[in-house]
């Protein structure tokens, strides 16, 4: 797992330092068309780096990212503490005893989830000296019957209450069967047989480990789609309501200021995602959560790439609808709408999480880009998709991104510069509107 | 090099914000441009950058349409004044700079040149937002220059600056033009306009009324004299001479106004025949005259 994001952040730097290299920031004057690409392509490395630089730098981000930090730590470390220790049985051994009935002791433990020490006592009396001082639970004298300091009810259900009864019955059946007659070598195989093969009329429910990494991946994406996407929807709020964005647009297009900013904030959550799962699965492992047990790597990184895609998708819409808001104030009246679609993909893919097997909707949703984010990883982690599947889903939203991307650059176009009021989706819409140049 | 406005007209609805507006900016002075509220004055300079998507006309540079490549070697100051409020000041002027093209280290020199010049380099890792309305307005203006523009417009760059600032600033405009650069600038500050333009251009309801060298708009028109003749107070001698008005009489001096048939030499010997002449000198029309005469 730790290879995995070792190596998917690895490649992400890389291709950063080769896209930097390539297209290294023009001169102004060269008139060529190259040189436009190349000047246009400064422009948003430019405009991302100040987004990334801003971002990182600034109090509120460092202190949010510490705080989700703590708050994954916290989630990862305080089960494990909190978890309660193994109990221990100390059984005290009064006379000869056999490496069948030693066996059988440590099975009855390990089938209740009980630690066993086994001690040799000299004596009875030493045995119940013993148990009087609690240096041991309980006493096997002669292999005839099992002593304890204080009786059990028949209510009592304490690990120590049930080992006792565990061990009574098993020992009970080994020694009728040596009453029997039965030879010794013969008991051990009649009292731990080979269980039966077991077969099923419905397919198994899904392993543990893949439903905790569906229900990771399911949140995670959630949370971090709708924190990223207020991010940029503030940006683009920010620099229309304080007017910076006159200035930018009188030496950038429009479209390169949006992708620009697109492109700044996602590196920034796509970084800070990187190092949550990190710090989660890293500190899962240092400490034997269940986190990392229950996760699997190819579903976690299934996961990222579909964040990677749904943040894709969505920001273009968070910047097209913050290019039509006026005042910072605005901007939860005008996200609703957007987060929508984000909390049904979210809550749908709930229902994916109990079920054997994809329903109908769920199947339909997986492969329709506004919900296929957060459905198709679920269905994926449960094993209900194969990885075509997830291909296709892909290369669907991928496409539906290109036109989102392109509507998204209409409406921040025409709208951006329109101040003094909230503009109105349909005004920006109508094909008489004129946009600024590209 | 020139900045041409040519025929340009841009409507709002109802509203026509620029009525078939054309003029020409040279480069090597300072212009302003001019025009009561709502004029179009602010539609125009947004034009120059693209920011206003015009229904007829084009804007030209030398002859030739405005690209993005011609817009980053112009400098801009909007009426609505707008940076980041939260970012460093420092960081904010570099990052300007680099966008207007030019490289990292040019922008850093840049940064420290101009803020050490508009006597602010000490605030340069401040947030805008922690200086005083006054310093902001500075840096606004070393924004519209920190890539050494070929052509700055300033939209109001005088407002909200205390005498201070607009000495400064009025030395910067001047000293960009002698550097050969076209200087564009609005106010409704008149007098100063007066002070530092060479040329201007008044606007009204989105079209040009009066365009031209700023001397030769005060000099032109009907000839102004003022007289000032010992024992006259209210310019008596000058009633009933055939092309000659008495505008207003103040203090004894009285304003005339002459057609052009009046020979000046010919009314200065009747002047002094009714005693001696303790004034007498051609007045220029002031710039909110020919202001009010213009948009009337």
């Amino acid at each position: 797992m730790k290879t995995a994001i070792i190596i998917s952040l690895a490649v992400v730097l890389v291709g950063v330092r080769i896209w930097r290299h390539r297209y290294a920031r023009k001169t102004v004057g060269a008139s060529d068309e190259s040189a436009t690409r190349g000047r246009r392509r400064g422009d948003v490395e430019l405009i991302a780096r100040r987004e990334v630089h801003e971002r990182v730098t600034s109090r509120v981000f460092r202190i949010g990212t510490i705080i989700v930090l703590l708050g994954v730590a916290a989630a990862v470390v305080i089960p494990v503490i909190r978890k309660a220790p193994t109990p221990l049985a100390r059984v005290g051994i009064v006379g000869p005893t056999t490496a069948l009935v030693r066996g059988t002791l440590h099975a009855s433990g390990t089938e209740l989830g009980v630690r066993v020490r086994v001690d040799n006592e000299s004596s009875v009396g030493a045995a119940e000296q013993a148990l009087r001082s609690g240096r041991i639970d309980l006493a096997l004298v002669d292999n005839r019957y099992l002593l304890v300091d204080q009786g059990f009810a028949a209510s009592d259900t304490s690990s120590l209450a049930l080992f006792a009864g565990s061990v009574a019955r098993y020992l009970g059946v080994e020694v009728a069967l040596h009453r029997a007659g039965v030879a010794s070598a013969r008991i051990g195989a009649l009292t731990s047989p080979a269980p039966l093969p077991i077969t099923s009329l419905k397919p198994a429910r899904h392993h543990n480990a893949n439903l905790v990494t569906a229900l990771y991946v399911l949140i995670l994406t959630y949370v971090l789609l709708t924190q990223y996407g207020t991010w940029l929807l503030m940006g683009v709020v920010e620099e229309k309501s304080n007017r910076v964005v006159e200035v930018l647009l009188s030496a950038v297009s429009p479209l390169c200021l949006l992708i620009g900013k697109v492109l700044g904030i996602g590196l920034v959550a796509l970084a800070q995602a990187a190092t949550i799962v990190a710090v989660a699965l890293c500190l899962g492992a240092a400490v034997g959560s269940n986190l990392v047990k229950g996760t699997a790597p190819v579903p976690v990184v299934v996961g990222l790439v579909w964040l990677v895609l749904g943040y894709a998708f969505y920001c273009w819409l968070y910047a097209a609808i913050g290019s039509l808001v006026e005042r910072q104030e605005q901007v939860q009246s005008v996200a609703f709408p957007v987060q929508l679609p984000l909390l049904f993909g979210y809550i749908i893919s709930f229902t994916a999480l109990g079920a054997s097997s994809p329903s109908a909707l769920n199947q339909v949703l997986a492969y329709l880009p506004p919900t296929a984010p957060f459905v198709m990883p679920v269905l994926f982690a449960l094993g209900q998709m194969a990885w075509w599947q997830v291909v296709i889903s892909g290369l669907v939203t991928a496409g539906a991104t290109i036109g989102m991307a392109r509507l998204a650059a209409t409406i921040y176009r025409r709208a951006i510069l329109r101040t003094g009021r909230t503009v109105k989706l349909k005004e920006v819409l109508r094909r008489q509107a004129r946009p600024l140049s590209a | 090099m020139t900045l041409e406005f040519i025929a340009l007209r841009r409507r709002y609805g109802e509203v026509l914000a620029l009525d078939d507006l054309s003029f020409d900016v040279p480069v090597g002075q300072v212009f302003g441009f001019l025009g009561p509220n709502g004029a179009g004055k602010t539609t125009a300079m947004r034009a120059v950058f693209g920011l206003v998507e015009l229904d007829t006309g084009s804007v030209r540079w030398n002859g030739a349409a405005i690209g993005v490549a011609e817009r980053r070697r112009f400098g801009y100051m909007p009426e609505e004044r707008g940076l980041y409020p939260g970012m460093q000041i420092q960081r904010q002027l570099e990052y300007l700079c680099e966008l207007h093209g030019r490289s990292a280290s040019d922008a850093r020199r840049a940064t420290a040149r101009w803020l050490e010049r508009l006597g602010i380099a000490g605030r340069a890792p401040d947030k805008l937002e922690s200086l005083s309305l006054g310093n902001q307005q500075r840096v606004q203006l070393a924004a519209a220059l920190i890539h050494e523009p070929e052509l700055l417009i300033l939209d109001e760059p005088f407002a909200g600056l205390d005498p201070v600032g607009i000495d400064e600033v009025t030395a910067i405009l001047a000293e960009q033009a002698r550097a050969g650069r076209g200087v564009l600038f609005s106010s409704h500050q008149l007098d100063l306009v007066e002070d530092i333009c060479e040329s201007v251009a008044i606007i009204d309801r989105g079209h040009l009324v009066v365009e031209g060298n700023l001397d030769e708009l005060e000099r032109a028109g009907s000839r102004r004299l003022v007289v000032k003749v010992e024992g006259d107070w209210d310019g008596a001698w000058a009633r009933g001479i055939p092309g000659v008005t008495i505008s207003r009489t103040e203090a004894g001096e009285s304003r005339l106004v002459l057609d052009d048939t009046v020979d000046s030499q010919a009314l200065l010997s009747q002047a002094m025949a009714v005693g001696p002449v303790l004034r007498f000198d051609f007045e220029r029309r002031r710039l909110s005259e020919v202001f009010r005469e213009a948009v009337r």
